[in-house]
């Protein structure tokens, strides 16, 4: 129960903040870095949260008729590895946040083509996450909000 | 096994998977060609240009933005559930 508010809350504030930061002419550079930082502790705490579905599907992978369960897999680790790409390009053509870090040893222009391209991807995959997990989504918010399909409120 | 080692175990697990995915693309970006940086050559005579500072975008206002990637994610959404759902 606290498991399911708990993703729920940290689940909406990560989408919010993809969101966000896909429009960086409206945050500016410094905002834009630091949020995409912040995202890194929630995103390990939202994986942490979804360990025990990663595990099960992790060892069913190989069982025969699971197209679902490779397809959801699929899009996840696209979407986990396309995140790390943005993350990791992103500290490395930091110019506020990280730049004495990562300037040194990561600079380079091919990163800001990384950059974005990845984030093109994540974007993409972000959808088909929210897509794939729609009905989770929307038992969650009812269950929050108190109403079901079979009540009137 | 406690909660508190299963879940240390598990980020353990998870830093181990980012960096390998780190390192992996830090490779693979040393491998890619660099991108042309577009530069003319300056015609006989003409003064190079003072380099400008990096100032970061133009900034707009954000609401109407942050909306409209809001809404892109919900078709993106939508268009998937749709076609996941013919194909699964």
């Amino acid at each position: 129960m606290l498991r399911n508010r708990l993703s729920l809350w940290l689940d909406s504030s990560l989408f919010i903040a993809v969101c966000v930061l896909m429009v960086t002419d409206v945050t500016g550079i410094p905002i834009h870095e630091w949020l995409g930082i912040a995202l890194i502790p929630a995103l390990l705490l939202h994986l942490l949260l979804q360990w025990p579905w990663i595990a099960t599907r992790t060892r069913r992978l190989p069982a025969p008729r699971t197209g679902r369960t490779r397809v959801n897999y699929g899009i996840n680790l696209v979407l986990f590895l396309s995140m790390v790409a943005t993350i990791q390009s992103g500290l490395a053509i930091s110019r506020v946040a990280m730049r004495s870090v990562f300037s040194g040893w990561l600079g380079d222009r091919r990163w800001g083509q990384v950059h974005g391209w990845a984030s093109s991807v994540l974007l993409l995959m972000v959808g088909l996450h929210v897509a794939l997990n729609w009905d989770w989504i929307l038992a969650v918010v009812r269950k929050r909000l108190r109403f079901g399909p079979g009540t009137n409120s | 096994m406690s909660r508190r080692v299963r879940w240390l175990k598990q980020l353990a697990i998870l830093v181990t998977a980012i960096a390998a995915a780190g390192l992996a693309l830090t490779l693979l970006v040393r491998v890619l060609p660099a991108p042309r940086r577009g530069i003319r050559e300056r015609a006989p005579g003409e003064r190079p240009r003072e380099r400008r500072e990096f100032r970061g975008p133009q900034l707009r206002r954000g609401g109407p933005a942050v909306l409209k990637q809001v809404l892109i994610v919900g078709v993106i959404a939508l268009v998937g559930r749709k076609v996941l759902r013919i194909r699964l």
